[in-house]
């Protein structure tokens, strides 16, 4: 055993720029790393411009010039596309087709990642700017694995890749559109499949982690990859609901993470028995969810979690530096966190962590990581779950969070389910609104509309 | 108590309300009305209890719809063998027939756990009364149904179908797994079931089905006959256009507001209270017209919301007609002495507070100052939020009202009566002039107290110190108070051309008047370019909204063409739902008034914009996102510019 129980086995994290870049990431997990060209990591981006030095930046929108433009044109024309107007821009309209979300003042705009050759379009190295990006596919996957009850084999990349089948196979224009850009990215020709790898061990975590936003993501990537939902979305609403999926997953995660250290230091100090089920019984909520007519200040959470960020990665890194210096194998949990108790500098150390701190550059990633995932990025993004006013960060999401997040708790396109099963659903990824304020929710996205009576027994109807 | 204050303790609603109606000596109770099918449960009831047959009754409905009334009207001949302490709720009650013997058991509020050991009461209670072959009656919300019926202990399977069958709904008969179980649509239902070696007679009475303000139901006519199973769902919603100009008090909320109104004159004698609001409130009130002006004003608020209001709703909004909107008055005296005008010739500002307790600004909680009803954030009273969306000042529409023609306007006889001469100002006079041209109501509606606040108005309007701003601020307020007691009395609640055409199609379903279906479509798929009629409709094919495309874009892009919606309407109890489709798919969804407002504001093919749009935008993009992936026929187009180029695809050929 090289880390200590205590720790959770998830890497550290960084913020990704554009939610596209999720699903670009599975892409990209299934292929070796792009070969440096002049000793630079290659940056792949449908459009934008070249601002980073030290990255060689290949643009891959073939209708960017003019004679790939023709050679993309014929691509479309060989997979089906028939035209009979010459002078139709086919290339360029099928191109702006399939952008994505176009930040302001961004130095990259994404391709909205529908088809596997579509999220190709564009990796991590472009989107964060870096030549050593964070390893979100794995992160993604731990995530995934921590939340499986069943030790299936199957993974995040595995479920996406049979979705993106499931999508060429019922969607014909965007297969042309697939098969065209293939040919049409010279880069495409040259991939080579990545050797599967071992994830860290993750032994006792998944039976802990039932009922977290580990389980809640594991299934709802589960539903939303499954043939049903599918072939039942468009596109593009499928895509912009499996990447709600993989944002809220990763933020919550962590959000979760940070929760747990603080339970856990908490636990020590007030020494009190402790197994790893009672310590999660005394978290608190991962992202309190105030009223609405609470007032701006105690709605808050921005406050809440750089304070938690901080206390959790001070206390992580005591558990670590304590577990390295331990002579002799603890057998389990419990023993461990005995053993941590009798410590004099680790609870001086767990002490000084939970006093409420400011934002530190040493949390900034986490802190990132954590809102960018699930802040609203600008006005056409309809799934964030905090809205910013100012310096602060309120529970308020966008239209579509709330009518994507409520399908998938249903379970099937075309189903109805009550509010009590929507907020089970939603409590298990740490969310607790309360009910008039989700009742309020789902009436605006048109999902359902309340009696008087109803409370929990409201019907809600799945979105498509 | 006199009859004043029995109507002031329902004013402010809540749960003394039930229990105060079950007070002997309450004068209200005698007016005993029941809601759709309680008389006929109560008799199917009990004469199956006669006949031996052990029965359960569900009376399913939120907090004050008169459950536990009528569940008192069943047990009145029995015995309650445990007696309780009165001044506490009890979860269950249990009484017993003196000559028969029969027992049945109350479950009076099922919202109230008091074994909480038990995780399911409500199955724990009805399993033991299907073995102990006692009757039950189940006063219960559908919250606790469902929640009720996620139970999966194996003991209690018979009592858990039971509670799913009412809750999730079923039909023993039905066939066809597409139309809604009829006992969720119905407001009577009832089935036989063999349980325990024996038939037992279930039946269902839903209280949230009905309204209050629509023509009452009498199904005394109706008897189960040997039929094990059977519904009633007969309901009506008049169109809006045909509640006017009728005496008759059909609904329950008019003879109840009626009654109450006859009861409280004989207590306290309204003629010798003088120019007071609550005087002049019986005045008014004492025409059978304007006591149906204010139940439309009423039903146009719960078309609007999409809700009913309750029998305790219907107390508190009855309460307020009559006696305002009494701050501190607990009693008679209080609230005469609060309401009275101090002399003949009061200042405008004490009269216009005074005001606050005419029925027409009690029942929109304004006061003095205010132009518009109280926001939400502002009133705490329930009953004037519900009907606030509804305050006519906030569509004043121009005309002379005819509805009867479909002419809705209505605001032009106020706006004339504040144009006139400047020499003796009486807006009150100038409206009775031009509304006696029209045989309108308002001579019966006006009483003293109105002369009264039109004198201190005209008075305070001419004094020549007067800075503009208060003058204005009173024009203003006096002219919201004219435009709201005139609408009221009418019974012309705002956006009632949208109300009209609500009920028009509720009751033509599933046909479309052609007027409404061009604005439908015009909403669900507006024309590239509506100024060309034979332009299309465009849904970008790969947008993250699907916002259809008007007007020439700046950069080429692919679109689907949609051109061949057709639309129809279906109703299910009070919803009413559009169905839009292509080729053979159908997609549905809940046409209520924002989405009909929504729709009634494009003219001229161009969508329109409403405050309202934001609550049906979402709707209508679910809807423009299944033609996306329709099976049917695919026309897409690349756009460029003002131009359309059709493309088809060919399976691969690769």
């Amino acid at each position: 055993m090289t880390n200590s129980r205590l720790i959770l086995p998830l890497n550290r994290p960084q913020y990704i720029a554009l939610p596209e870049g999720f699903l670009s990431a599975i892409a990209w997990r299934k292929y070796q790393n792009l070969a440096k060209v002049d000793g630079k990591s290659q940056a792949l981006k449908f459009r934008g411009v070249d601002s980073v030095k030290s990255l060689n930046v290949t643009f891959t929108d073939p209708s960017l010039k003019s004679d790939d433009s023709g050679a993309f044109r014929k691509n479309l024309q060989k997979y089906g596309i028939r035209i009979a107007e010459d002078q139709a821009p086919l290339s360029e309209a099928v191109s702006n087709s399939i952008l994505g979300i176009q930040p302001q003042a961004g130095k990259t705009i994404p391709a909205s990642p529908m088809t596997k050759h579509l999220a190709l379009l564009q990796n991590l190295e472009a989107i964060s700017g870096s030549a050593n990006p964070v390893g979100l596919s794995e992160i993604l996957e731990i995530i995934f694995c921590l939340g499986e009850q069943d030790r299936t084999q199957e993974s995040v990349l595995g479920l996406w890749e049979s979705a993106m089948e499931m999508r060429t196979e019922s969607n014909i224009l965007l297969k042309a559109v697939d098969s065209a850009m293939r040919d049409s990215v010279p880069l495409f020709d040259n991939l080579t499949s990545r050797e599967k790898e071992d994830l860290v061990s993750i032994e006792h975590w998944p039976a802990l982690l039932q009922n977290t936003p580990f389980s809640w993501f594991n299934k709802s990537w589960r539903t939303i990859t499954s043939d049903q939902w599918v072939s039942t979305l468009p596109p593009r609403v499928w895509t912009d609901w499996a990447t709600t999926v993989l944002r809220m997953g990763y933020g919550l995660a962590y959000l979760w993470e940070s929760a747990w250290y603080v339970a856990l230091a908490r636990t020590v100090i007030g020494g009190q028995s402790a197994t790893p089920e009672e310590i999660i019984s005394r978290m608190d909520q991962i992202l309190p969810w105030r009223k609405l007519d609470a007032g701006t200040e105690v709605r808050d959470v921005n406050s809440k979690i750089i304070s938690r960020a901080e206390s959790s990665l001070r206390i992580r890194e005591t558990i670590d530096t304590w577990f390295s210096q331990q002579s002799k194998t603890h057998v389990s949990f419990e023993e461990e966190i005995y053993e941590l108790s009798k410590d004099k500098q680790v609870m001086v150390e767990f002490a000084d962590a939970l006093r409420p701190m400011n934002a530190s550059d040493k949390t900034q990633r986490l802190r990132e990581a954590i809102f960018y995932s699930l802040q609203t990025r600008d006005e056409e993004d309809f799934f964030g779950l905090l809205a910013k006013r100012g310096k602060y960060k309120l529970p308020e999401p966008g239209i579509e969070w709330i009518a994507a997040l409520t399908s998938l708790a249903i379970g099937h396109p075309g189903n109805k389910s009550d509010l009590a099963a929507v907020r089970s659903n939603l409590a298990e990824a740490g969310l607790e609104p309360n009910l008039e304020e989700l009742t309020n929710l789902l009436e605006v996205a048109g999902l359902a509309r309340s009696s008087a009576d109803s409370d929990q027994g409201m019907v809600v109807e799945a979105a498509f | 108590m006199g009859t004043v204050e029995d109507l002031l303790s329902l004013a402010a609603g809540g749960g003394s309300v039930a229990r105060h109606l079950l007070d002997e000596g309450n004068q209200l109770q005698s007016i005993g009305l029941s809601p759709a099918g309680v008389d006929i449960a109560v008799n199917t009831f009990l004469q199956a209890i006669e006949k031996g047959q052990q029965a359960v009754l569900f009376m399913v409905g939120g907090p004050g719809g008169g459950k536990s009334h009528a569940a008192k009207r069943i047990v009145s001949n029995f015995e309650e063998t445990d007696k309780k302490s009165s001044m506490l709720a009890h979860r269950v009650h249990n009484y017993r027939h003196a000559s028969s013997g029969s027992k049945i058991t109350v479950i009076n509020d099922a919202t109230i756990g008091e074994d909480s050991a038990t995780e399911f009461p409500l199955v724990n209670d009805l399993q033991s009364a299907f073995q102990n072959g006692h009757s039950m009656i189940c006063c219960v919300n559908r919250g606790v149904l469902v929640e009720e019926s996620r139970c999966v202990d194996p003991q209690f399977t018979e009592s858990v179908r039971v509670i799913s069958n009412i809750s999730a709904g079923f039909d023993p008969e039905s066939t066809n797994s597409d139309n809604s179980p009829s006992n969720l649509t119905s407001y009577f239902y009832w089935y036989e079931e063999v349980i325990e070696g024996k038939r037992i007679l279930v039946i269902q009475l839903s209280f949230d089905i009905c309204s209050l303000f629509e023509d009452a139901i009498h199904d005394d006519r109706f008897i189960p006959g040997s039929n094990s199973t059977g519904s009633l769902q007969e309901m009506s919603i008049a169109r809006f256009r045909d509640r006017y100009g009728s005496e008759e008090l059909s609904s329950n909320a008019a003879i109840l507001l009626n009654e109450s109104v006859n009861l409280v004159k004989a207590d306290i004698a309204p003629t010798t209270l003088g120019s007071n609001p609550i005087a002049a409130n019986l005045h008014s009130l004492s025409h059978r017209s304007v006591v149906n002006g204010l139940v439309s004003i009423a039903r146009a608020a719960e078309i609007a919301e999409g809700q009913r209001l309750t029998y305790r709703e219907l107390w508190s909004f009855v309460s307020k007609a009559i006696l305002g909107d009494p701050a501190d008055a607990t009693n008679k005296e209080s609230l005469l002495e609060n309401t009275k005008n101090p002399s003949g010739d009061a200042s405008f500002r004490v009269m216009a507070e005074l005001a606050g307790s005419r029925f027409s600004q009690a029942l929109f909680s304004v006061r003095f100052g205010d132009h518009i009803a109280a926001t939400s954030e502002s009133s705490n009273d329930p009953v004037s939020n519900f009907l606030k969306l509804v305050d006519p000042v906030r569509d004043m529409s121009p005309g002379v009202f005819k509805p009867s023609e479909g002419h809705f306007g209505w605001a032009t006889p106020i706006n004339e009566a504040f144009t006139g001469s400047t020499e003796e100002v009486s807006p009150l006079k100038e409206l009775l002039t031009l509304d006696s041209q029209s045989n309108g109501v308002m001579e019966k509606v006006v009483h003293e107290f109105d002369w009264d606040l039109d004198k201190s108005f005209s008075t305070a309007v001419s004094d020549p110190l007067l800075d503009s701003k208060t003058r204005n601020s009173y024009i203003s307020w006096y002219a919201g108070y004219l435009a709201r007691l005139f609408a009221v009395s009418n019974g012309i609640p705002a956006f009632l051309s949208v109300l009209d055409a609500w009920t028009e199609l509720w009751n033509k379903a599933p046909l479309i008047p052609e007027e409404i279906r061009s604005k439908l479509l015009t909403l669900a798929k507006p024309s590239r370019n509506p100024e060309n009629k034979s332009s299309s409709s465009l849904i970008p094919l790969f947008d993250s909204r699907t916002v259809p495309v008007i007007g020439e874009n700046s950069s080429p892009k692919l679109a689907l063409k949609v051109d061949d919606v057709v639309i129809k309407t279906s109703k299910q109890a009070n919803n009413l739902f559009l169905e839009l489709g292509t080729g053979n798919e159908f997609a549905r969804l809940i046409l209520d008034f924002s989405l009909l407002r929504e729709a009634m504001a494009s003219a001229a093919g161009y969508a329109g914009v409403t405050e309202s749009s934001s609550l049906a935008a979402p709707r209508l993009e679910r809807f423009r996102a299944s033609i996306l992936v329709a099976k049917a026929k695919r026309n897409f187009v690349v756009m460029y510019r003002d131009k359309e180029v059709e493309f088809q695809i060919e399976s691969e050929s690769e």
